[in-house]
């Protein structure tokens, strides 16, 4: 009898031991972020110490994402949320961050982090209303298409991670310095690949691209949409068509998740090329995480511009 | 003499230059220190809902335009505890109110959230959604009979809790309300009596409260059991269970419970311009009506009675291309109170309401200039008790103005 009670409070004991191991190991940060790019700037960062993942897919417009409830259940455990930030999730992140009923990451909070802290807005306007679009009062809000600003919201998730958890500053440390030494070397390969392509006009669906091609010295010539928001009319389309005829402009840009006849149609009618951009890693199986991406849309503008590619999309 | 002149024209040409590049140079700083000084106020957002609509002659309501409502909102964070939210309701030829006004706290233990104030209770699936946000013009038969055209709101407080069993998101809510808004009140009690004029006119009944204390089964209690599932990213299911238990002191016991299963499709990258929905609503309504006596004779003039009433609404909506959406609705709801009345018609004649079903169907179409300013559309074909049919269209423009709001799902 007495060697069944030991048998069983052996096996209670060890129970008990493997499941609060278990709980131990589990007990990485848990980091939600908006966007796919962010996810992949939080797990370079975070290594193998954080669990980071996406409430947004990579193939969707981060402006109009459904707060479905399936996404509540990835925020009600987090420790950690970061956003994009200037407006570009205010349709759907604020109510999903209140419905989480998650204390950690409500707004002001040690767990709430807006990722646009780090960088220097683009196109802010200088008295924005309704009349000019769809605008964002803070300025251009995709500003992770271009790679310096990726570095800077990676030293931003890496100074946040380390409040977090102390103990493991340094190993963050260390995977920022890496990504930093990577991004450098790759920054300046892409510069260099681009640069006889600097004043190359194009046209973009939405004003999307405007950081990437900042850096890389595209120059653009007008938006498909009319004002930022506003699905194109035909009237701008004719204009814009006249436009790019005139200007002779070969190179339109769009993205995964806008309509397709419109750039069909302009494409049709002024023999540019389309190309689609992919903003968020996943969007494609060859753009994995951040630099992937970057590195996908450099090459892709450089095959169709040097014309040994068709349509890229 | 020249020179002097030429000397001040040049200065005046200078001066006039350096005034026009200031005038181009963006006035940062004061749009900056604007900016800040507006940072801590409530976003304030502004939502005008006209309203034409055609139908019949004898309807007072019907052949009209206009401003349906006008909803003026303020939302802000209150502290890192709570959230306020309050909408100011100017509706068309009504003395304005707060049509919500309540505060979220942020920061409550074991994963629950909880409000307090003047909130849509949330019963059923449109309840707690503003009629402007509807998919059709007219609010859906079994809502504006069973739940008020106002909807079923009053003060109170409410308590959430989501869970995930086997994955599955499920929310729980509970919510304990002071009444039931107006949703009550739309049998107020009436008799007739005769003026110095001998003109007889009807006249609300005031009734006075029973001097026992209120207890917590007098309020309203109302409860709703939430699930969602994704089929795939394109394709999930929403459905709940909501059940409302009022017994307020007068004997007007009112019981109701509601099913409602929502459908939706929107692909992930032409989700912006391609989306379809089905969504039903079903609602049992129980209610206990007390027994009403004259005020000025005392005689009885209705006695106690049980009004068992079913309702169901149910639609799709279709978005095949950009800026543009479908939809068609099917009203049915029972009125058993209309059955076996007698009607008198216009030529004098009277006949006799055996069916108390009121059916409708309703096609719409609807054009999004863009994501503040909408234009839209419906028919109506209804066949009320009596089987009399009626014909309404109804034209609707919705702009918004201010901030984003989060959209709802």
């Amino acid at each position: 009898m007495q060697r069944i009670n030991y048998t069983i409070m052996n096996f209670i004991l060890f129970l008990s031991l493997s499941l609060s191991a278990g709980w131990v190991w589990s007990k990485s940060l848990k980091v939600v972020t908006t966007s796919t790019d962010l996810e992949s700037l939080a797990k370079t960062i975070g290594g193998e110490r954080v669990e980071a993942q996406s409430l947004a897919s990579p193939k969707q417009d981060l402006h109009f994402v459904d707060a479905k409830p399936s996404l509540i259940l990835k925020l009600m455990k987090a420790d950690l949320f970061i956003e994009n930030g200037m407006e570009l999730e205010v349709g759907w992140a604020p109510l999903l961050v209140h419905s989480s009923g998650n204390p950690l990451i409500q707004a002001g909070a040690q767990g709430h982090l807006d990722a646009s802290a780090a960088i220097e807005a683009l196109d802010v306007p200088l008295n924005p209303n309704r009349a000019m679009g769809d605008v964002h009062p803070a300025g251009n809000p995709h500003y992770l298409t271009d790679p310096e600003n990726g570095k800077r919201v990676a030293q931003l998730i890496s100074n946040k991670l380390c409040d977090f958890s102390p103990n493991d500053a340094e190993y963050f440390k260390q995977n920022l310095a890496g990504f930093d030494k990577k991004m450098d070397l790759k920054i300046r390969e892409w510069i260099d690949l681009m640069a006889p392509y600097r004043g190359v006009p194009y046209v973009s669906y939405h004003k999307d691209v405007a950081y990437f091609a900042k850096r890389f010295g595209l120059n653009s010539v007008g938006e498909i949409e009319p004002k930022p928001g506003i699905p194109p009319t035909a009237q701008h389309t004719a204009d814009l068509i006249s436009r790019m005829q005139t200007g002779k402009i070969k190179l339109i840009i769009t993205q995964l998740w806008h309509e397709p006849r419109t750039p069909e149609s302009i494409a049709k009618n002024t023999g540019a090329k389309i190309f689609t951009f992919i903003q968020f890693p996943g969007g494609v199986e060859a753009a994995r995480d951040y630099i992937g991406a970057v590195d996908y849309n450099v090459h892709q503008i450089l095959n169709l511009l040097s014309g040994s590619a068709g349509e890229t999309h | 003499m020249r020179f002097f002149i030429y000397i001040i024209l040049h200065i005046l040409i200078f001066v006039q230059l350096c005034g026009s590049i200031a005038a181009q140079e963006p006035p940062t700083s004061w749009v900056k220190a604007q900016g800040l000084a507006n940072a801590l106020n409530p976003k304030i957002s502004l939502i005008g809902d006209f309203v034409a609509n055609a139908g019949p002659m004898a309807d007072s309501s019907a052949n009209q335009i206009g401003l349906r409502e006008t909803e003026l909102g303020f939302q802000a964070e209150v502290d890192p505890y709570a959230r306020a939210d309050f909408f100011a309701s100017f509706a068309n030829d009504e003395t304005p109110s707060f049509e919500e006004g309540y505060v979220a706290l942020l920061s409550l233990p074991w994963g629950l959230r909880g409000r307090g104030g003047k909130f849509r209770a949330n019963f059923g699936r449109l309840n707690s959604t503003h009629p402007h946000e509807y998919s059709q013009v007219s609010t859906p038969l079994v809502l504006a009979e069973f739940l008020g055209s106002d909807g079923l709101k009053d003060v109170g407080a409410e308590v959430t809790r989501a869970f995930a069993p086997w994955g599955i998101y499920t929310e729980w809510t509970y919510a304990l309300l002071n009444g039931l808004g107006k949703s009550e009140n739309s049998d107020p009690a009436t008799t007739t009596v005769t003026d110095s004029d001998g003109n007889k006119v009807a006249v609300q009944v005031y009734q006075k409260n029973s001097a026992t204390q209120r207890q917590v089964r007098n309020f309203a209690h109302v409860s709703r059991l939430r699930a969602y599932f994704d089929f795939s990213d394109a394709m999930n299911i929403d459905w709940g269970i909501s059940g409302l238990l009022h017994n307020p002191k007068e004997m007007k016991e009112t019981r109701m419970a509601a099913l409602d299963v929502t459908l939706r499709w929107k692909p992930l990258q032409q989700g912006t311009f391609r989306s379809a929905i089905w969504r039903t609503e079903a609602i049992y309504s129980d209610r206990k009506l007390p027994r009403q006596t004259s005020v000025v004779t005392g005689a009885v003039t209705a006695y106690e009675k049980q009004l068992y009433r079913r309702g169901i609404y149910s639609y799709v909506e279709f978005a095949p291309i950009k800026r543009w959406k479908f939809g068609l609705r099917g009203d049915y709801v029972e009125s058993p109170e209309a059955a076996n009345t007698t009607l008198t018609l216009q030529d004098g004649s009277s006949r006799t309401v055996e069916s108390a079903i009121t059916r409708a169907l309703s096609p719409t179409v609807t054009f999004i200039w863009s994501e503040f300013n909408r234009l839209r559309a419906e028919y109506q074909y209804k066949v009320a008790p009596g089987d009399d049919v009626e014909h309404r269209l109804f034209l609707q423009w919705t702009i918004i103005l201010g901030p984003h709001g989060a959209h709802p799902f």
